[in-house]
């Protein structure tokens, strides 16, 4: 039939179904597009996962090798300049290939935490837990380890028992205070204190070092990352420390958090939730 | 400590102190003079001196890393003659290539044994001659 000789409503009947057909035809285009724009973020996502994949071979890479590089090097020393070498000197090789060692076992120790953590396989063995033991031990036992620092801790309120596995709180800890040692001047003062406010036990670590640059605050946490300019010759390791402690935090129900004066020093805050119910003050 | 080798001065640039002490100690035993720098600004005030024969060269620096003292080091008349070892952690080919395109000497990748280093640094001195 020719469109001269369709009645009115047959045509008003036709409009209406190709009106029908072009909203359809861009509901499609619009979902496509939503399509397009779906798939773009996902091949963006891959390629940022490559990139980091990237980034972590060859960061571990780097970070094994150099402890390597000491073990190696300071071994093949002692064997090929024996006669050259003096007692002392060789012992204090020997000490550096020692040091060395460790510092790759906490590489490893940390990137299989790290694991565990993420595909959510690290199992806590929690108790009910006195904070104050824990800092208190945590302190003493860095003392020992670094007698250079002046490391205090200070808890003027009596502390709530927290329901903690304590290897992985002492962790946290020890991570915090070697972080202070490390960015913070021989002789000067690290300091950690705890209190309790709101349900929840805090804690606190103080140093009086380099302090971190106010648009670093927020990505000190992130996997791997190091603040540009690094601000201690020494501050070797893989950036994945406070990355572990904000996820043992998380883990616990808790917040970790940092505050910082470039100069001046910084304070590390983390928190663990008391139960009301459980509260058992310590006196 | 006797001096061989004509006396020849080695910078050692490396900002890990121990894989610095090793280098510069395995240097110092087969009777170079060692001169020592834990970053880029320094390693090239060093360099400016005028007494380098060789420099052992880290790419992980702190600040400038590593290919800018290369790079510095290849455009300025003075220093370009200068043979360097590039002596790093960063193990791929790529790397590598970039470096011995850049007029690197040798790349030389950690860990490496006291012989494997003394014997590096005494084949590209040799070179040299």
């Amino acid at each position: 039939m020719k469109d001269e000789d369709k009645t009115k409503e047959q045509l008003v009947t036709e409009l209406k179904k190709a009106r029908l057909g072009i909203a359809k035809l861009e509901v499609s285009e619009e979902a496509s597009e939503v399509e397009r724009r779906q798939s773009e973020q996902k091949m963006f996502e891959y390629e940022e996962l490559d990139r980091l994949k990237g980034n972590l071979l060859s960061t571990v890479s780097h970070e094994l090798r150099t402890p390597l590089a000491i073990i190696k090097g300071y071994s093949t020393m002692l064997v090929d300049y024996d006669r050259k070498l003096k007692t002392r000197e060789k012992q204090e090789y020997l000490r550096s290939i020692d040091a060395a060692t460790d510092r790759l076992t906490e590489l490893v120790d940390h990137l299989l935490d790290l694991s565990r953590l993420e595909a959510g396989l690290l199992i806590l063995k929690k108790k009910p837990s006195s904070i104050l033991n824990l800092i208190q031990e945590a302190v003493s036992e860095a003392n020992l380890r670094v007698p250079a620092h002046k490391i205090t801790a200070e808890v003027r309120e009596a502390l709530p028992t927290v329901e903690v596995d304590t290897r992985r709180i002492r962790q946290v800890l020890d991570n915090l205070i070697d972080n202070a040692i490390k960015y913070s001047g021989e002789g000067t003062r690290v300091v950690v204190e705890s209190g309790y406010l709101n349900s929840e036990v805090w804690v606190s670590v103080a140093d009086q070092g380099v302090g971190i640059p106010a648009e670093d605050l927020e990505r000190v946490f992130d996997r791997m990352y190091r603040i540009k300019q690094r601000l201690s010759p020494d501050a070797g390791g893989l950036g994945l420390g406070l990355t572990i402690c904000r996820r043992l935090v998380e883990v616990h129900g808790g917040r970790i958090w940092v505050e910082s004066e470039l100069g001046k020093g910084s304070t590390f805050y983390f928190t663990l939730p008391c139960k009301q119910a459980e509260v058992r003050v310590e006196l | 400590m006797t001096r061989t080798h004509e006396t020849k001065t080695i910078l050692v640039i490396e900002d890990e102190a121990e894989v610095r002490n090793f280098t510069c100690r395995v240097l110092e035993l087969e009777g170079y003079r060692v001169l020592q720098a834990w970053d880029t600004e320094e390693g090239m005030r060093m360099l400016r001196d005028g007494q380098t024969s060789l420099v052992l060269l880290d790419l992980t620096l702190p600040r400038r890393d590593g290919w800018a003292v290369l790079e510095q080091m290849k455009s300025e008349p003075g220093l370009s003659s200068i043979p360097v070892i590039v002596f790093t952690a960063s193990a791929g080919v790529s790397q590598r290539d970039r470096a011995l395109s850049m007029g690197a000497a040798d790349y030389l990748v950690k860990p490496i044994s006291a012989n494997g280093l003394k014997d590096s640094v005494a084949h590209v001195l040799r070179q040299e001659r």
